[in-house]
């Protein structure tokens, strides 16, 4: 036996304690554990409800369909309840996006619900304050507003997707013409080309998936996840066939382990790579040689490509959010070209997150980064009056070239909505407690358009405010309540009799309105737009053979 | 060399054997009386409650079914309390104004529950569910006693786990026809132990030894 196995001391037993001593304060705890058993059963109260609530056996849990998001698409999930109290989540089987399964972070959103770490009070600085003492502040900053059209009032918030939400910061705008949104998430991409696409897994016989990975991380991924395993499965070998699946990915993912033909490329060669497939299946003409730097893939690109064409029409070639713009242009145009528009993919720029409720909320070419300066500069020019911040946690993970905490400074009145007080809160003067969303009404879009109403599973903790409240205090006094600022959305899209029957089955079912996946429209692509992502595509992909990939990877959810 | 042991040696050693062995028997018999007396098991100790509420009037007087105020006992493992609005069906009728029932008038006013003290308590390690035992023939009498004789509502049974095992080692001797299990007169006949074993048959209840399994209660 090697004698220096473990290192030096590592085995022997410390002086201190000795094996005697220790198994004497063992024994002498397991002794004293049993006398401790020895008392009498404690006197306990029993404290029956003053009104039962209907259809509340005691005893027994309650369930009940709710939403939760992620990247702000919502996920359909069903919450127990004991005696009041959420207890655990499960997945919606009645819901496009979870089909009865939860993703990790669903099943944690409990933790953060009961977290004693939240913020709990409405702070003025150090010290505890109320709502109506920040509503009579706002009224005063809103006031001085009045003159010059909310010149001074910005909002900055993470991405959203919920429609009452939407429309109520299009009311302020709406209201104060000149006061400005802007949207920051850090783990977000700059820009995203504002379309929304939906894929059909189950009847795509080949796909190639370019630095996506849609089996895990993707707010979709429990669907599509369900959906590959269906078209993975094959019940009659005669007639079907097993899906292919063709991954080419800079680090490793479940989609990649998943993989038949799986290449690690690097990401910032997904763009040449798209660029070569397109030319392949000849979406486009070559406008240059192959790169050195795929040559070595180029038996999986002419294998990827060849396996596309032979099955026009059944593919899916899909893109990940880390992918520029440009690449995301390039795979709808590959896909175009291919026919799979139609029938395993459905496009659409008006499902997710505007539909009756509001304008589009990825507009093309919104450049989140650019909006963020933007916001920075005039925070230090002492232009911002006003700075709502919904969630989010800027002063920590905005780019550190902004300086955005002593910008912060020069804000006349700053607030900070979040559910934890964290380095933004610190630096602002007012913070307001967010509601959790088991605490909250709110609603949520999912990643086909369906969209599920969030409904709160308890009472706040504490002082909690929902994000819909807080936009509200801009708009309207006295701030109408979440529970009639989300019902007000729907009953003003749906102003029939029988809205009172919907909104009831929405609540029950978990889901508002179903989007149809065939019924949506394929939209037209923007020609101009591809030929100068070609052109991009084509500049920037140049030799270098050397260099060092640094990738974030999300490995968790956006806070909000 | 000295004896070791002087004459005195005898009696120390016959007061330390005896009084060890009477120390030992006696302290068992102590903690045994302390484990078994109404001290540790609240048999029969009446507590003192927000409201004298009496079984015996409302049950036994008035005739009101278990189920009117304990309507969970059929459906969850928690009988049920009556809500404050329950007792207020009657009580904004009746003996209205009577200042013994103003806990419960204050509690349907200012929403604020009443606190109950808790007279059939288990310890958190046991699970236990009112409705099986209910479906399965256990009547109301057999583990709360003649509830509709007591002006003040006190424990019959110490609810230890020996007491527990005396029927699921041998239901037979304990369960009674369905259509008894509210009735409070009932009493176990002669013809119990023939009886007995027809309603378990009846009432499919387990006797391959899972009601004894440790897992059965302790989950």
């Amino acid at each position: 036996m090697k004698s220096d196995e473990f290192a030096e001391g590592a085995s022997e037993w410390p002086d201190e304690l000795s094996r005697r001593e220790f198994l004497r304060l063992a024994g002498a705890s397991l002794a004293l554990a049993g006398v401790g058993a020895c008392t009498k059963q404690p006197i306990e109260k029993i404290v029956p409800y003053v009104k039962q609530p209907e259809g509340m056996v005691p005893g027994k849990p309650l369930h009940f369909a709710t939403a939760t998001t992620c990247n702000g698409y919502a996920q359909g999930i069903i919450v127990t309840s004991r005696e009041g109290r959420p207890v655990k989540i499960e997945g919606n089987p009645d819901h496009p996006a979870s089909l009865g399964a939860t993703t990790i972070w669903a099943q944690a959103d409990l933790l953060g619900l009961y977290d004693p770490d939240r913020a709990q009070e409405v702070m003025r600085g150090e010290n505890i304050s109320t709502w109506n003492d920040f509503l009579q502040d706002v009224d005063v900053a809103l006031a001085a507003q009045q003159s010059n059209a909310g010149a001074g009032i910005h909002i900055l918030t993470d991405t959203i997707r919920s429609p009452t939400l939407i429309a109520q910061l299009q009311a302020v705008l709406k209201r104060f013409p000149n006061a400005k949104w802007h949207r920051w998430n850090p783990i977000g991409p700059d820009s995203i080309n504002g379309e929304v696409v939906v894929y059909d897994f189950t009847k795509a016989k080949v796909i190639v998936a370019l630095d996506s990975d849609f089996l895990f991380m993707h707010p979709a991924a429990l669907r599509y996840a369900r959906d590959f395993a269906l078209a993975r499965r094959v019940a009659d070998p005669t007639s079907a066939r097993m899906s292919r699946l063709y991954v080419a990915e800079p680090t490793p993912t479940l989609t990649g382990a998943n993989a038949d033909h799986r290449i690690a490329i690097a990401a910032r060669n997904i763009r040449a790579l798209a660029k070569e497939l397109a030319v392949r299946i000849s979406a486009s003409p070559r406008s240059a040689p192959l790169p050195d730097e795929l040559v070595t893939f180029e038996p999986w690109i002419q294998t990827a490509a060849n396996d596309l064409v032979a099955n026009r029409g059944a593919s899916i070639v899909i893109t990940g959010n880390g992918q520029p713009i440009e690449v995301h242009d390039l795979i709808a145009k590959i896909n175009d070209q291919l026919g799979s528009v139609g029938s395993t993919i459905a496009r659409n720029s008006a499902v997710a997150g505007s539909g009756d409720a509001g304008p589009p909320i990825t507009d093309r070419g919104y450049n989140q980064t650019e909006s963020l300066g933007q916001l920075v500069s005039d925070m230090k020019t002492g232009d911002v009056e006003l700075l709502i911040i919904l969630g989010g946690n800027p002063v920590y993970d905005s780019p550190v070239d902004f300086d955005f905490a002593s910008a912060l400074t020069k804000v006349k009145v700053s607030v900070h909505h979040a559910l934890h007080a964290n380095e933004t809160s610190r630096l602002c003067h007012w913070l307001i407690p967010a509601a959790h969303f088991l605490e909250s009404w709110s609603d949520a879009v999912a990643f086909d358009g369906s969209i599920s109403i969030v409904q709160p599973l308890i009472d706040p903790l504490y002082a909690n405010i929902s994000s819909d409240e807080m936009i509200g205090a801009l708009i309207e006094r006295p701030v109408r309540s979440a529970y009639e600022i989300v019902r007000e959305t729907w009953r003003s899209t749906n102003p029939t009799p029988h809205f009172e029957n919907d909104w009831r089955r929405a609540l029950s079912d978990g889901v508002f309105r179903n989007i149809d996946f065939q019924s949506v429209r394929p939209a037209e692509l923007h020609s101009a737009e591809v030929k100068t992502a070609e052109k991009i595509s084509a500049e920037r992909t140049g030799r270098n053979p050397m260099f060092l990939e640094l990738l974030f990877r999300v490995r968790g959810r956006s806070r909000n | 060399m000295s004896q070791l042991f002087s004459p005195r040696a005898n009696v120390y050693s016959r007061v330390i054997i005896f009084g060890a062995v009477i120390l030992v028997c006696g302290g068992g018999w102590a903690t045994s009386e302390i484990f078994w007396s109404p001290y540790t098991t609240y048999v029969a100790v009446p507590f003192d409650q927000p409201v004298p509420f009496s079984h015996k009037h409302h049950v036994g007087d008035d005739g009101i079914d278990c189920r009117y105020c304990h309507n969970s006992v059929e459906k969850s493992r928690f009988a049920g309390m009556p809500t404050s609005e329950t007792c207020m069906t009657c009580h904004s009728q009746i003996f209205n104004d009577a200042p013994v029932l103003a806990p419960v008038r204050e509690s349907l006013a200012t929403n604020m529950p009443l606190k109950w003290t808790r007279v059939h308590d288990l310890p958190d390690y046991v699970y236990f569910d009112h409705s099986i035992h209910v479906a399965k023939g256990l009547g109301c009498s057999t583990c709360h006693g003649r509830i509709d004789q007591m002006p003040i509502t006190w424990r019959v049974n110490t609810l230890y786990m020996k007491w527990c095992l005396e029927c699921h080692r041998a239901p037979q001797r304990f369960v009674r026809p369905q259509e008894k299990i509210y009735d409070m007169d009932w009493q176990s006949s002669r013809s119990q132990s023939v009886d007995g074993f027809q309603l378990v048959a009846q009432y499919q209840i387990d006797t391959s030894g899972r009601l004894t399994n440790c897992g059965t209660c302790h989950r």
